[in-house]
This record gives C-alpha cells, structure tokens and sequence, in this order.
C-alpha cells in the first residue's frame, strides 16, 4: 500500500487520543513489507528529547499503539501497523564488538 | 513455575546482561525468548479451552500444543488486533460483536513480536536497544496477564480457537 492522505490524517497528532506520557512530537509512516511478505505500515513515533525511556511504563506504550492502531482503523486504513518508538536527537550507535 | 513465564524471566536475564553495552546476541536471544513466551502463552490457553485443564489431561493438551502454525496464529492476531473480523469470518454473529481490549492487545503484541522475532533471527542489519527488548517483555508480561484475567466469553474461546482453525476459516 502506499501512505496517503487518509494515513497521515489518521496519524495527525492533533487528533490521535494519545496517553499523557511519554510526549510524542512527531509520528511518520513509510510503507512496510513484513517478514512473511504482508503489506503493512511502519510507524516511526518520535518522543520528546528528554524522555526516560526507563521510565516508560509497559500500559503507556500498549496505550499509545493502541490509539495510532484505533485512529488507523476509523480512516479505514486495515494493514498492520508495525509501530516503533525513538526519542528525538541523535540516534545512539552501540557496538558490542569491542 | 509456567513455561512462559520462565522465558518471560529468561528474556529479561539476557536482557539485562553486560551493563555497559548489551550484547546484540543477548539482546537478540532475549527477544526471541519474549516471542516464545508469548507463543507458548496463547497455545496453552487455546489448548486448556479445547482439551480442559486437569492434570490428566495434560498428555493431550501437549499433543494438541503441536498442531499450532506460527503463521496461522499470526494471520488470525492480525484480524482480532484490528477489532473487527471479516465479514466471511462473523457470518452467523452478531453484528455488534465487539473484541475484548485483552483479546486485541494481545493479538497486537503477538504480531509485534513475531516480527521481531524474525528480524532478530535473520536479519543483522537491524540492531537491538536494551531499552525497546525490555519495553517489549513488558509489554508481553501485561499482555498475558490482562488476557489471562479476562473471563472465559465466546468471543474469548473463539479467538483460541482461531489461532489454530484460522487458516481454514478465512477460505471458507
């Protein structure tokens, strides 16, 4: 499928029922093709720079998939959303190859 | 203790191992762990509704555990995940079926993970952060207990049911 307007409607910030913490300040989606070859979105939610991811509970994050996944489905949007969280900044790199 | 909740323990060991930088294996090992505890929670819930619970019935829970298809178990979570099934699927029902929040999380989780769980297995172009496998075992942990706290409902039996009867039901 390729994103359109009903997807980044669905995903406007301004309308999704999101939880109160963690701070979201940006949500994109790209398309996605799962590992058995399904059409599918990938939804990359961008936090606010000054998240504790550790403090981050289990319920917040269920909650907040759980609203893009709502919010998708009532714009008619029916492919898996494969939701993934960040926070802004840069990216750390780890290598455990030291 | 319960198979799934010793991998639940298993992931979060290997989770939390090398302080300073995780492992990519162990990281990787930890969420192929969730993905089993998740899996092996579902079939065993499916297995009790299908065979019972009593300890002698344990042989053919453990018979029937064998017949479940990742795959399968995948396509049927993806259609309860969203909360509404295809119309193919619900004929005979009610129209104002309505899936448990227990049943779409755990679905949800469910397909989550297994892809994960591939991605850990197979592809090492993606890399693994502490922070996102212990988010995601949490996940998995508040997913098996509000399912396990849901009371038994047709709509609860039936979605067991489709993980395994799924890739029949969806032809007919």
């Amino acid at each position: 499928m390729i994103v359109d307007n009903r997807v980044r409607d669905a995903l406007d910030l301004h309308g999704l029922k999101l939880p109160a913490h963690p701070t979201v300040v940006n949500i994109e989606a790209e398309d996605y093709t799962n590992w058995s070859g399904d059409d599918a979105l990938r939804v990359n939610v961008t936090l606010a720079g000054d998240t504790d991811e550790e403090k981050i509970l289990g319920e917040e994050v269920i909650a907040l998939k759980s609203a893009i996944q709502d919010s998708l489905r009532s714009h008619g949007i029916t492919v898996f959303p494969y939701i993934f969280l960040r926070k802004a900044g840069p990216s750390e790199v780890e290598s455990d190859e030291d | 203790m319960s198979l799934h909740k010793d991998l639940l323990r298993q992931a979060e060991r290997l989770a939390r191992l090398d302080a300073k930088k995780p492992k990519q294996a162990n990281l990787r090992r930890a969420v192929s762990s969730v993905y089993y505890a998740l899996f092996h929670f579902a079939v065993d819930e499916a297995c009790r509704v299908a065979i019972g619970s009593q300890h002698d019935q344990t042989p053919f829970r453990q018979i029937l555990a064998r017949a479940f298809v990742h795959g399968t178990m995948s396509q049927a979570c993806t259609s309860f995940a969203g909360g509404t099934l295809k119309a193919s699927v619900t004929k005979g029902l009610s129209p104002a079926l309505v899936i448990p929040s227990a049943i779409k999380t755990l679905a949800t989780v469910f397909v989550e993970l297994q892809e994960k769980r591939h991605i850990a297995d197979y592809d090492l172009s993606e890399r693994f952060r502490r922070e996102d496998v212990l988010s995601l075992i949490q996940q998995a942990e508040l997913a098996t207990k509000d399912f396990a706290g849901l009371p038994t409902s047709n709509e609860k039996k039936f979605f067991l049911a489709c993980l395994w009867a799924w890739g029949t039901l969806v032809k007919r």
